[in-house]
């Protein structure tokens, strides 16, 4: 079959409606902005979404509105800073701050993510549990999948998986339209604030904020635009993927309160993903079930492969050694240990039962310390000429960049503070 | 066998060690030899050694003993024909404001004590002249890479030497070391060894990170301090010869001998 030539592209491009003609450049366009954007909808976020549906129906939307505002806010600087540094947030933390306060750092985000790593795996044993295959298969198996995808093949190719995998999200739309929400309730709860009078109601939102934007998701983003090689021409289509992720992934968080807030809405908090997908058999069905579990399937495997990159980018960098997935494993030894490491522990740990892995994954709280030093870095590495020259934070932007960091960073300390009291 | 092939670290290089290898005796006489060398060499060098980041940070006193301020950087002029280059200022925070002062005017004294020679000396606004490298700002913990643009590590601390009354550059120390001496208490911070170092001598130059078309660059340091710039070898990793602490004496003791002028 003969390959079309450039003339008759654009004709049977002109024939198609404007909008079916433009998906291929929209596609063009995805990358690190919706992968790490994605990979923020993990196991735990997803239990988070569906507490806060479970728990207070639809009265937590507006609340992701604003997460929205202040997670693309965060999320553009660390791709601006990837892309004019050509470095990721390691190398310019370690370069710009001082070692103790860069090494403290990353020494919270490793045992932080391992935590998370750990739940993520135990998300897959979980969502192929309500699939019907037990954890002890599919975990070993879910492994083997994540090293061999990320490891074997180049940054272009690793980064198409993490796209594909993101499509599992596309269930949670679907389970929400099963549950039959009223479109009305929906649109008024999140355009006009509903507050709850209870201090349940203020840990769920600062919980909702602590999920949503997570440090390993900056670390991601800053890392994979400097690994993809985009440079500061290139940027303002980066910008358009960023924000296109940030807000396609809130969409997606928000239709995972809907769809428990419709089903089981006023029932209580959940302990676990699986749990809000079983409660939404005898509501929307065993598909609705299947579907959630799908869904969970496609977040933990993601967010199982991008967590351990966001370690392994992290600490190669402030080590200066080489770290891309465009290097062999010869190449980049230590890069690839890193995540060989992360991975296999993590999965390790989630198939041996009992404490153990309620211990590690609560390590993630550590995220609490690690969200306002973070945040504050990359502000004061944003505003900075000597880093970015004329595209440094400027005017009502700096401003809001400020704002969104300092509350984000405030909340995540509560969150720390929340879950340490809480343990006694 | 291990999946990934042991690779050359800068810095922790074994090298060829001495003997024949026939005669275990005479084998074992050499290298004991050449450990006593060694040793030698590193105490003759570690007495006139200065590690830049057990000085950064501290007090500047004038020469009645009053502290004008801290160290907050120490500038060498990098020109292309030096190996080793001199220290030419150090920059000083004082008060809000960082100032320059000529390195002629300052007294370094181990382990880590900084003074005035003269309460008159010249103070000077900070600004950047061509081949001038800040060690602080743009050397220590940036990226070194070798000759293909390959990353290999990051200089977790600088050498200086006093050599006849003058400060030189030396070298660069990377590894966890380093790293650790930094992070722990002060009292450790000034345990550099010489052994450790890179030789500042096959360093080539400062270069972008991503490739830049168009003339070259003029010198080893004209895009020094300028964001990506990285401190390139001018070898490829494995081929950087081992650097010995009497190869690195032998090496500022020609320079010095050969009347280097470029000060």
């Amino acid at each position: 079959m003969s390959t079309p030539s450039a003339t008759q592209l654009r004709r049977r491009r002109r024939s198609m409606p404007r909008w079916l003609a433009a998906v291929p450049a929209f596609l063009a366009i995805l990358g690190p902005g919706l992968v790490s954007a994605n990979a923020g909808n993990d196991a735990g976020g997803i239990l988070t979404y569906a507490s806060a549906g479970a728990q207070f129906g639809y009265s937590t939307l507006f609340v992701m509105v604003l997460v929205t505002v202040a997670l693309v806010v965060v999320q553009e600087m660390c791709a601006r800073l990837g892309a004019y540094s050509g470095e990721g947030l390691g190398a310019l933390i370690r370069e710009n701050f001082p070692l103790r306060s860069g090494a403290t750092a990353m020494v919270l985000l490793f045992v932080a993510n391992a935590g998370l790593t750990v739940s993520e795996f135990a998300g897959i044993g979980a969502s192929m549990g309500l699939l019907g295959v037990s954890r002890y298969v599919a975990v070993p198996i879910a492994l083997v999948l994540v090293w061999s995808l990320t490891v074997l093949g180049d940054y272009s190719r690793a980064e198409r998986i993490f796209l594909i995998m993101g499509l599992a999200f596309l269930t949670y739309p679907i389970a929400a339209i099963l549950g039959h929400p009223s479109a009305g309730t929906v649109l008024s709860n999140l355009v006009w604030p509903h507050f709850v009078r209870s201090n349940a109601f203020l840990l769920l939102v600062v919980a909702l904020i602590g999920t949503t934007i997570t440090p390993y998701m900056q670390f991601y983003i800053a890392s994979a635009v400097a690994d993809k090689g985009v440079t500061p021409e290139d940027y303002p289509k980066e910008r358009v993927d960023t924000i296109n992720g940030a807000v396609l992934s809130d969409i997606v968080s928000i239709f995972i309160i809907i769809a428990t807030a419709e089903a089981i809405g006023g029932s209580g908090p959940l302990t676990s993903a699986a749990q809000a997908a079983e409660a939404l058999t005898p509501v929307a069905g065993a598909a609705a079930t299947q579907l959630f579990a799908i869904g969970l399937l496609g977040a933990s495997l993601l967010a199982a492969s991008i967590v351990p990159l966001s370690t392994a980018y992290a600490i190669a960098e402030t080590a200066g050694v080489e770290r891309s997935l465009s290097r062999s494993l010869r190449e980049a030894p230590v890069f690839y240990g890193l995540f060989t490491a992360q991975v296999v522990v993590g999965a390790a740990i989630a198939l041996i039962p009992g404490n153990l892995v309620t211990l590690v994954v609560d390590a993630q709280v550590l995220n609490g310390v690690i969200t306002p030093v973070l945040l504050t870095f990359v502000l004061i590495l944003a505003g900075r000429r000597s880093v970015l020259g004329d595209a440094a934070n400027r005017g009502g932007y700096r401003l809001l960049a400020t704002l969104c960091v300092a509350v984000v960073g405030l909340l995540s300390a509560l969150v720390l503070v929340e879950t340490v009291v809480g343990w006694f | 066998m291990s999946l990934v092939r042991r690779r050359w670290r800068p810095g922790r290089e074994s090298g060829r060690r001495p003997g024949n290898g026939r005669d275990p005796l005479k084998t074992l006489e050499a290298r004991h030899a050449e450990r006593v060398r060694q040793a030698t060499a590193v105490r003759a060098l570690g007495e006139s050694l200065i590690s830049l980041a057990s000085v950064l940070g501290t007090t500047i006193a004038d020469p009645d003993g009053r502290v004008i301020g801290r160290l907050a950087d120490v500038v060498v002029r990098w020109d292309a024909e030096v190996d080793h280059p001199p220290v030419t200022a150090v920059i000083v925070r004082t008060g809000g404001l960082r100032v320059v002062i000529d390195a002629g005017a300052v007294a370094f004294e181990r382990p880590a004590r900084l003074t005035l020679r003269s309460a008159a000396a010249d103070v000077r606004a900070v600004k950047r002249h061509p081949g001038d490298v800040a060690l602080a700002h743009d050397v220590l913990d940036h990226q070194l890479v070798d000759v293909n643009g390959v990353k290999l590590a990051r200089p977790s601390d600088v050498h200086l030497a006093v050599v006849d009354g003058r400060i030189v550059l030396t070298g660069i120390e990377i590894g966890i070391g380093a790293l650790l001496r930094r992070l722990g208490p002060a009292r450790l911070r000034r345990r550099a060894r010489p052994a450790s170092a890179i030789d500042w001598a096959v360093i080539r130059g400062f270069s972008p990170a991503r490739p830049v078309h168009g003339p070259p660059l003029g010198g080893p340091a004209a895009i020094a301090g300028q964001v990506g710039a990285e401190l390139r070898l001018g070898a490829i990793a494995g081929e950087v010869p081992r650097l010995r602490p009497d190869e690195i004496q032998a090496a500022l003791d020609r320079q010095h001998g050969g009347g280097d002028t470029s000060s």
